[in-house]
């Protein structure tokens, strides 16, 4: 079937393309849905749907910068395996990633107090970067699929397994937690 | 304001992209170096064809589990196209067979038979027809074979009366299941009167014919027909 799928790429160029960025990364893919869903045989069924989701949006992976591909190719994978142990009900054994309000109540959490937009923006580029690293991975999660796989909501909240009004909420919080980082750290 | 946070957090974002992947490129290195995921220029090909060897041994291992299946919908399709051929055949025989069957136990059919048919051919033409016919009905349909007479009276609400004369073939075959029988004396012959549901029906024999008068009309009136009826 995937086979056939490239062969209905017309040109010779962009099946080039496709063949030498799965070769490439076909381990690495492999080797992430596998250390997520626990199963080989699994994980390799992911990969090749990912190769099929490769295919069908071939031009948009000709466009992603390559120092940011691998890390793209990844979340897009974790994305996947998340789907696939929600499909397989096994999510709250082994989810990697999985959001619930529980994960957000973190000490950095005031959903009362409004994001003060002005504090963002005094921040320097370096100092938002920095207190980045110090959020919960899930939270990172959140914003990566915003901002790096640029999902709808909708999609987040399929992810997460939330309302879809709920995913802005979350990336309100999750600005939220960079302002309380960056006023520990006294920046502002 | 917001887009500008945006962007600050797609920034950051992406740089974090930018770090992730260096890591992970190393990551692929050293899976590459790896002989179990040394890259080859046709492991697509070869993921292809192992994944469809895959599906093969997956067939192979559950066939116990599709064979079933497999069998029941050929099976399923032969009954189908058997049923298709015979069900014409098999019903009229089955049919058939039901009704011999019925004939055969019960005696709730009555044959009549001519009780002496000598003389059958002997017997000048005749048309017979009833002298008295209730108001509103009309013959539509008489049907003459020269052995059997069969005349169809019918009103404009559906309702009708049959006479029928039988001088050849000497049986006729009548619906007694069930119905209420009595003897009756029509032109000065015993006969019978059958009475079902909404039905009439008057049956007598002479020696030459067996007369009868059927109908949906009332009782008094299909006598009336019977005792009326003559040889014009």
């Amino acid at each position: 079937m995937l086979f056939l799928m490239l062969m209905a790429i017309e040109s010779e160029d962009d099946q080039a393309f496709l063949i030498d960025l799965y070769n490439e990364y076909c381990q690495l893919m492999c080797d992430k849905a596998e250390s997520i869903v626990h199963n080989k045989q699994d994980a390799e069924d992911i990969v090749q749907d990912m190769l099929a989701y490769m295919i069908a949006n071939l031009q948009k992976f000709r466009k992603i910068n390559c120092c940011t591909l691998p890390f793209y190719l990844v979340m897009c994978i974790k994305r996947r395996c998340i789907n696939h142990l929600k499909q397989r009900e096994v999510q709250k054994k082994h989810i990697v990633g999985s959001m619930d309000h529980t994960s957000f109540s973190f000490e950095y959490s005031d959903p009362a107090k409004p994001v003060d937009e002005q504090v963002l923006l005094q921040l320097r580029f370096e100092q938002v970067q920095e207190a980045f690293t110090f959020l919960p991975e899930k939270i990172k999660d959140v914003l990566r699929y915003k901002y790096l796989l640029e999902l709808s909501d909708r999609e987040i909240a399929e992810i997460l397994g939330i309302k879809k009004n709920s995913v802005r909420e979350y990336l309100t919080r999750a600005r939220k937690a960079v302002c309380k980082i960056c006023e520990e750290k006294g920046y502002v | 304001m917001s887009n500008k946070i945006d962007e600050l957090f797609r920034k950051v974002i992406l740089e974090d992209a930018k770090e992730q992947s260096k890591l992970l490129e190393e990551q692929k290195k050293a899976l590459n170096r790896n002989p179990i995921y040394t890259a080859d220029p046709l492991r697509i090909e070869n993921l292809m064809e192992e994944k469809l060897e895959k599906k093969d041994r997956f067939s192979w291992n559950f066939g116990f589990i599709r064979m079933p299946r497999r069998a029941s919908f050929t099976v399923a399709a032969v009954v189908l196209i058997l049923l298709a051929v015979f069900i014409p055949l098999t019903s009229t025989a089955a049919r058939a067979q039901i009704s011999e069957l019925i004939v055969s136990i019960t005696s709730r059919f009555t044959n009549y038979t001519l009780f002496d048919p000598e003389g059958w051919y002997d017997t000048p033409h005749m048309k017979y027809r009833p002298g008295y016919v209730p108001e509103g009905y009309t013959l539509v349909e008489d049907f003459d074979s020269g052995g059997i007479i069969d005349l169809y009276y019918e009103n404009a609400e559906g309702q009708y009366f049959n006479v029928g004369i039988t001088v050849e073939g000497g049986t006729v075959q009548v619906d007694t299941e069930n119905a209420e029988i009595e003897p009756i004396i029509i032109q000065g012959v015993e006969g019978t009167i059958l009475t079902k549901q909404d039905r009439t029906h008057i049956i007598w024999t002479t020696n030459e014919r067996i007369f009868e008068v059927v109908g949906t009309i009332n009782r008094d009136e299909i006598i009336k027909i019977a005792e009326s009826l003559q040889n014009e």
